[in-house]
């Protein structure tokens, strides 16, 4: 039945160069859904087409198949994520065999690293974003996307969160340059948290923004709560509660609010625990050992 | 007469290549003069009398022959001898013979022979300054130096005490000759220099140009100048490409400020903007650099 559906293919495609007119292709391409497979065939087509409509790229009919059938051997959504970064540097105007090889470079990824590249792109290249020159934005987006060893998924929505949140008018519309510091720096520590730390960012801000005993400027907060979220998701509960714990006359400690904010922020500094090994991780070494014994008893 | 009788022959002999610059002259460097008198019979020996132009009294002395050997200054000297007999007695003094004795040659020293002066010239006069030296002639006081231009025609002609001058000249092509001159005006022989000298075109000087980038709208301004045409021209780059394409074609900017980032796709750009003038080099290129992004609509529409 499969090799029925590739001669059909095969037929169709020769029919459609030869101006046979368009058929209705779309019941015979259909999308593999089984990751172990790969929709090589759909992804061809698409490549194909796609390189010989974008006239501006002057491609001859073998080059087009080259490269396509490069695409192609990126699996299903190869195609798609060739698009997304071939338009996105073509529009912003790029060279266009650039255009194409970074297209082609990031088919190979998967569509989470693919999509922060080209999101994250945007977000530090367009002016009414970070407004950053091309070369850092397309630096950081390749640190973000196709050299971020994390969650690509929580990083872009942190980042793209944060962005948002700091050039928003009705919330903290600081600078750009302000904005990409936080965010830069505030990513790092996204993969602490196991749903990001977008949020526990904005409730650690509000905290330290509205606490009548905490009188920093915005700028002073904003350097805390990097410190702060760095250690992990329990530390601004630590800081909290520390600092709480120190200035509440009820207490037997007998400290002032500058002191009481140094303990806070010395205790949300040990929220990681230095001795914790990820029973995951150890379940694995262990499984790989005793593999390992089997083969060498 | 004697005088009637007389033959002379002036043989000169002039200096070594002396390079001394002193203010006196050395022995060595005066002229040296032959001057053959015809035999007259009974003559034991000649008495030799030596005035110069102004008929101040230079040298007597006694020659044992009718060749008179003698040095002297360049310049017009005059001469007159008369005979001694065996027994002293002086005969009558000739009348006067003039004779003239030009400075020295000047040597071409060898270093000199192939080079060739470059000259850039001054953006302000457009003029180049150029100076020239050649070697000392002996018994010069002076010096003619002409220089002429590659059709052979005199553009400089000065009269010089020293042996080196600069001279202020147009672009072209230049060659230069000297001709030293001693005592009386009395010229030497003509040195033509093989000194090739090149003053190149003049640069027009770069002008100020004054960029503004407000909301996006780039102005570049300039002051009007008479004579003086302002060419521009926008260029593209793409992004992670070094090469630059014009976008149009270099055109005379006739008023100011320019506008160079009207409707323009997204790239790199920059606005190239110089001075041009009839017979002068073009200024130097001003750039300003700018980017042009896509906003997110474009960056999103088909």
């Amino acid at each position: 039945m499969a090799i029925l559906k590739i001669r059909i293919s095969l037929l169709l495609f020769f029919f459609s160069r030869f101006g046979l007119g368009k058929a209705d292709d779309r019941l015979l391409y259909t999308q593999i859904d089984n990751t172990k497979f790969c929709s090589s065939a759909l992804e061809f087509k698409n490549s194909f087409n796609f390189l010989i409509e974008h006239k501006e790229l002057n491609i001859t009919e073998p080059q087009a198949i080259k490269t396509a059938l490069k695409i192609a051997e990126n699996c299903t959504g190869a195609f798609e994520r060739f698009e997304k970064v071939y338009l996105i540097l073509q529009k912003s105007g790029v060279e266009l065999n650039k255009t194409v090889s970074i297209a082609l470079e990031f088919s190979s990824y998967d569509n989470e690293r693919a999509k922060n590249f080209y999101v994250l792109f945007q977000k530090l290249f367009l002016e009414n974003y970070l407004d950053l020159d091309f070369s850092t934005s397309f630096q950081l987006s390749k640190e973000l996307s196709k050299d971020y060893k994390g969650d690509p998924v929580k990083l872009r929505d942190d980042f793209v969160g944060i962005v948002d949140f700091c050039r928003n008018q009705s919330e903290l519309a600081i600078n750009k340059k302000l904005c990409l510091e936080l965010a830069s720096n505030l990513v790092k520590s996204t993969e602490l948290y196991p749903k990001g730390l977008l949020q526990d960012f904005k409730t650690f801000l509000d905290y330290v923004q509205s606490h009548k005993r905490l009188g920093f400027d915005l700028k002073q907060n904003l350097n805390l709560a990097i410190r702060v979220l760095s250690k992990g998701p329990a530390a601004f509960l630590n800081f909290k509660q520390a600092f709480e714990f120190a200035i509440n006359p009820d207490s037997k400690l007998n400290i002032s609010e500058l002191q009481a904010y140094q303990l806070a922020l010395t205790l949300s500094d040990l929220s990681i625990n230095k001795n914790y090994t990820d029973p995951e991780q150890t379940n694995h070494s262990i499984l790989n050992s005793k593999k390992s014994d089997e083969k060498h008893p | 007469m004697i005088i009637k009788n007389l033959l002379y022959l002036l043989l000169f002999s002039h200096w070594a290549l002396c390079q001394n610059q002193e203010a006196k002259v050395k022995k060595s460097d005066l002229a040296q003069v032959e001057l053959q008198w015809e035999d007259i019979s009974g003559a034991f020996m000649y008495e030799v009398e030596i005035i110069n132009s102004k008929n101040k009294l230079l040298k007597k002395f006694i020659s044992k022959t009718s060749l008179f050997k003698f040095k002297t200054t360049s310049g017009l000297i005059k001469v007159r001898g008369r005979v001694v007999d065996i027994y002293g007695k002086k005969g009558n003094w000739s009348t006067y013979i003039d004779v003239t004795v030009p400075p020295g040659e000047i040597a071409t020293p060898d270093k000199l022979q192939a080079s060739e002066i470059k000259i850039k010239p001054n953006p302000k006069t457009s003029k180049g300054e150029v100076k020239l030296e050649w070697p000392i002639a002996t018994q010069a006081i002076g010096y003619k130096l002409i220089v002429k231009d590659q059709a052979q025609k005199i553009v400089s002609e000065s009269t010089l005490k020293n042996n080196s001058t600069t001279v202020f000249l147009n672009a072209g092509h230049y060659t230069f000759s000297v001709i030293p001159f001693g005592n009386d005006s009395i010229e030497g022989k003509e040195y033509v220099s093989n000194q090739k000298i090149t003053v190149g075109n003049s640069q027009l000087q770069n002008e100020v140009f004054d960029v503004k980038n407000e909301n996006k709208v780039i102005t570049i301004s300039w002051t009007p100048k008479q004579d003086i045409k302002i060419i521009g021209q926008l260029q593209f780059a793409y992004h992670l490409s070094d090469t630059w394409l014009p976008v149009n074609d270099a055109q005379e900017l006739v008023e100011s400020p320019w506008l160079p980032n009207q409707n323009l796709k997204p790239g790199r750009y920059r606005a190239a903007i110089w001075s041009k003038k009839e017979n002068w080099v073009d200024s130097e290129t001003f750039y300003y650099e700018f980017v042009v992004k896509p906003t997110e609509d474009d960056l999103h529409s088909n």
